[in-house]
């Protein structure tokens, strides 16, 4: 099957700094894909990419079969996205910045209700968003995301500030996402168990460079080849990049 | 559409408020001035409008001014306060439309206050002076060469608003700019082109060359007008 | 903590706040055009006035009209807002300090930094006349003790206009509305100051100096201030307004 997301040796440098490096993802349709890698490694700027947020320097990437820059509005129109923070009016109640997401995307009114429902919002949708808890803001930001229940999420380290309940009921939903909606996630986390628990497919990314595309069990695989550890997937993922970061100089 | 959404993002951020009882104050200064000082104006030679224009426009000018600063920093305070404006940005929404929707919100603010203040420049000549036939084409006149006029100041304090993520720095550019717009009115020609400074010539004050002025702000508008639409496109990536 | 060493940390806070810079890119916006339109000081408006005490005196005009009145209100509430970002001010509240004493301690750095602009303008006045005075071939420096004596005047009545925006951005939960209603409280200072209560109304007491000392200047050389009931109602709307921001400070965070 030709995955939803594929990218060509893209990379982008800022200056002297390179922060995503030659990078060839292969997201399948209808799964979810853990984007792992320690803070800093190209994991938002790579999915900034994806929305247009930062142009690639060199390289390519299709989404379901288009290409950007060519078919951004497209792109955008079927893609869900929370990047970094929650983004929202904090004059607006949490409702009333659904809807404008609604109208933006010619949406039926009852898209905003189904985005509260999914993200536990009900009760708070008519609370000024700036009085909302942090993980309530986040909830927010994934609701905007998965109004109108998208072909595409891409979603930022979505749990951040979350509870621990808050966390098992985002990453339960999220799992549940591709059964639930038919969609393809795409989610990013510095948390090996966090990925562990959501994802189908995962991509391990360090200082730029991928170090590792697939499945969780291939991930062992590769880990008990190398000669890492391979029972914990924390102590693996670990090995994984100190052992990058020891092969490369400071970029 | 863009209206419609522009214009719900206004909500509670005291927006409207703030042009509702500013356009009442910048309404009241005439009134307030004539009242204050009946005997001087009346005595004065020259049709009563050009008499008011005169006394009040200064006033009145750094009044919407104010209110022009203000309200293109809380457009865009509300897009960058918690990051809105990089969804606005993932979502299929030209970025040219979030902006000119602001501007023509930010235009339709203006309006209303020239609507007041030309209700009280009207009132005025009826309660202090005679009203004649000419005074409604005078006025007329008037207030489309003052709108024409700030219509750029009011684009340019729009783009230093999108252009900066912090609302102070965009408030203190404004404030700035206003304080050359106090200094230089008498400088000359080109100097009287800097946005903040050009709402200061009157009709009457800009004589025979009342279509340079027009032409140099029509001329403005189109290049802020541009720059605001290539400046859009590079601010997607730098968010 | 006594109030000086409050003071002293307080200044401590406004390193690298863009503050100081704000300070005098409008002194540099008046002066330029001020020595290109140096030569219009040779032949005065106003009868009885030399060229060289209407240079001085009109760039002091422009300067306790707008920009004056206007760095202030900047300034007020670019303090404010260096404890507001960040939650500084909830720091500060939790530590062994007096709340109103910090409030009085952070309106002194405004009047330090007020001194400073106002310094500023007059050092910038010394050396524009002179570029002015070779510009134009003639001599427009005007006595030294003259121009000291209002500026300094000039900077003492401004206090209690700093005293009332100090309490509005005190008072006032949105900053761009503190701000806001600040520069609309400076445009009717014209209008104001032509009344009988003129004197009720601070934000138009340093223009109101400057153009009474134009008069003296000019036309009327023996005209003076009156400065009762002047002085005493400036004191008591002084003292006001900074008692009633010693006690709004930090409220909010408190409640």
């Amino acid at each position: 099957m030709k995955p939803i997301i594929e990218t060509h040796e893209l990379t982008k440098t800022y200056g002297n700094f390179t922060a995503v490096y030659r990078l060839n993802l292969h997201i399948r349709k209808g799964t979810v894909y853990g984007f792992l890698g320690p803070n800093g490694a190209g994991k938002s700027t790579t999915m900034k990419m994806f929305l247009g947020l930062v142009r690639p320097t060199v390289g390519t990437f299709t989404i379901d079969g288009m290409a950007y820059p060519r078919d951004r509005m497209e792109i955008l129109r079927r893609t869900g996205s929370l990047i970094e923070e929650p983004s929202f009016y904090g004059n607006l109640t949490g409702r009333e910045n659904l809807d404008l997401i609604r109208r933006i995307l010619g949406l039926k009114p009852s898209a905003v209700d189904d985005a509260l429902e999914l993200t536990g919002l009900t009760r708070f949708g008519d609370r000024p968003a700036k009085k909302y808890s942090l993980g309530m803001k986040q909830r927010l930001g994934l609701a905007g995301a998965l109004i109108g229940r998208p072909p595409l999420l891409i979603l930022d380290e979505p749990t951040n500030g979350l509870d621990p309940v808050g966390i098992h009921e985002i990453r339960t939903l999220i799992r549940s996402l591709p059964e639930k909606i038919g969609c393809t996630v795409l989610v990013s986390s510095h948390l090996l168990p966090e990925i562990e628990l959501m994802a189908d497919d995962v991509g391990i990314l360090n200082r730029g460079h991928l170090l590792f595309e697939g499945s969780m069990e291939e991930l062992r695989e590769t880990a008990a080849m190398k000669g890492l550890p391979s029972d914990n997937l924390e102590e693996t993922f670990l090995a994984l990049v100190d052992e990058d970061n020891r092969k490369r100089r400071p970029m | 559409m863009t209206i419609g959404i522009e214009l719900k993002k206004l909500k509670s951020t005291g927006f409207f408020t703030s042009f509702f009882v500013g356009g009442l104050v910048a309404a009241l200064v005439p009134i307030a001035n004539t009242g204050f000082r009946t005997e001087l104006f009346t005595s004065l030679e020259g049709s009563p409008l050009s008499i008011l224009l005169n006394a009040n426009l200064q006033m009145v000018t750094m009044l919407n001014q104010i209110l022009i600063i203000c309200g293109a920093c809380l457009m865009y305070h509300t897009e960058y306060a918690d990051h809105a404006i990089r969804r606005m940005l993932t979502l299929p929404l030209k970025g040219e439309s979030l902006f000119f929707g602001k501007s023509l919100l930010l235009a339709l603010g203006f309006f209303f206050l020239l609507v007041l203040e030309s209700a009280s420049y009207a009132f005025c000549t009826m309660h202090w002076f005679r009203m004649t036939d000419g005074f409604l084409p005078e006025l007329l006149k008037n207030m489309g060469f003052a709108t024409l006029l700030t219509l750029p100041t009011l684009l340019f304090m729009l783009l230093v608003a999108s252009a900066c993520q912090s609302m102070w720095v965009s408030l203190g550019i404004g404030v700035i700019f206003m304080s050359m717009g106090t200094v230089l009115p008498e400088g000359p020609f080109p100097l009287t082109l800097v946005p903040f400074v050009t709402p200061f010539k009157t009709l009457a004050d800009a004589g025979s060359g009342w279509a340079a002025y027009a032409a140099a702000s029509g001329a403005e508008l189109l290049l802020l007008a541009l720059a605001a639409c290539m400046f859009i496109r590079i601010r997607r990536y730098s968010l | 903590m006594n109030l000086f060493a409050l003071t002293a940390a307080e200044l401590k806070k406004i390193r690298r706040s863009f503050i100081l810079p704000l300070l005098f890119v409008p002194l540099v916006i008046l002066w330029v055009p001020n020595i290109i339109n140096a030569d219009k000081s040779l032949t005065p408006v106003m009868a009885g006035i030399t060229p060289e005490n209407n240079f001085f005196i009109q760039s002091f005009m422009g300067f306790a009209w707008f920009i004056f009145p206007a760095s202030i209100i900047v300034c007020t509430v670019l303090l404010q807002q260096l404890e507001q970002k960040n939650k500084g001010l909830l720091k500060m509240l939790a530590l062994p300090i007096n709340p109103r004493l910090l409030c009085l301690a952070k309106f002194l750095v405004l009047v330090l930094l007020a001194f400073i602009q106002a310094a500023a303008m007059t050092g910038l006045y010394f050396l524009c006349a002179r570029i002015a005075s070779s510009y134009v071939g003639a001599g427009l420096m005007a006595q030294t003790g003259m121009v000291l004596r209002i500026s300094g005047t000039l900077f003492l009545s401004s206090l209690p206009m700093m005293a009332l925006y100090w309490l509005m951005s005190v008072c006032l939960t949105t900053p761009v509305f503190s701000i806001g209603l600040g520069l609309a409280t400076m445009v009717p200072s014209v209008l104001l100051m032509n009344t009988k209560l003129w004197f009720l109304y601070p934000p138009c007491y340093p223009f109101y100096v400057v153009t009474s000392n134009y008069m003296k200047l000019s036309t009327d050389p023996d005209s003076a201030i009156d400065l009762v009931p002047w002085v005493p109602a400036a004191a008591g709307i002084s003292i006001l307004c900074l008692l009633i921001a010693c006690l709004a400070f930090g409220h909010r965070e408190r409640k």
